[in-house]
């Protein structure tokens, strides 16, 4: 008799649990179709407007380059203010030429010759050819033979590719 | 030498000190003809070379070819890039 009952209780939850799993395969798979994809789509679009607006972003967004160009007043001068004048002069081109090295790169070629196992020669050479517009000079200092020249030039991230 | 078109744009005006002579205007101006006549645009060409240690360097500033529109009035001189 109370074998009968124990096997009685035991079929009862395997029915039980047979009528669940089928509920479990009936509904959960309907579930999982409406939760999983719908945000899935949504997340997706959202994303992509973003990333289109981060670009047109980037693109009119200006960058700011600020330099100093160093120059050297030559020994055999005439005067002081021709020193002034000439050291000035160099300085600003050598700002010219940071501004382009950042914007458009260097090209640089080296060269070592060697003989009989020792270096005979070694060579570095650097270029760089550009067109600035717009650049503007900030502070210009004189101190001691060297003229330093600040400047900056705004350019768009379009430009600067 | 040719005609040049264009719209001016962008001038710079010096005083004349009743000087219609363009040259003394501009080598009395100079610096700021100068730092004008850059911001419109200018070629840049640089090389440097270090042999054994040793640096050399070239920079060749080239002005942009621009024609430019002059006009002298009683006392002031305006000076227009055409575009």
């Amino acid at each position: 008799m109370k074998y009968l009952f124990v096997l009685i209780t035991i079929l009862g939850s395997l029915s039980l649990n047979a009528e669940t799993a089928e509920m479990i395969e009936e509904t959960v798979p309907m579930e999982m179709q409406t939760i999983v994809i719908a945000p899935e789509v949504n997340t997706v679009q959202v994303q992509e407007v973003q990333k289109e607006q981060v670009q047109t972003l980037h693109l009119e967004e200006k960058i700011h380059i600020s330099v100093v160009g160093q120059g050297v007043a030559p020994l055999n001068t005439s005067s002081p203010a021709q020193a002034y004048a000439l050291a000035k002069r160099a300085a600003v081109a050598d700002a010219y030429r940071l501004i382009a090295e950042k914007v458009k790169g260097v090209r640089i070629d080296g060269q070592d010759l060697i003989k009989n196992m020792m270096v005979k020669r070694s060579t570095v050479r650097t270029s760089v050819a550009a067109m600035i517009r717009n650049a503007s000079i900030v502070e210009t200092t004189f101190k001691e033979g060297l003229c330093e020249v600040e400047m900056e030039i705004v350019i768009s991230h379009a430009q600067f590719k | 030498m040719k005609k040049c078109d264009g719209t001016p744009y962008n001038p710079i005006i010096f005083e004349t000190r009743d000087d219609k002579n363009l040259r003394k205007i501009l080598s009395s101006n100079n610096e700021n003809f100068i730092d004008y006549i850059h911001k419109l645009g200018l070629s840049l060409e640089h090389s440097d070379s270090t042999i054994n240690f040793q640096y050399t360097s070239t920079t060749i500033l080239t002005l942009k070819t621009t024609c430019f529109k002059v006009d002298f009035n009683d006392n002031f001189v305006r000076i227009s890039p055409l575009k």
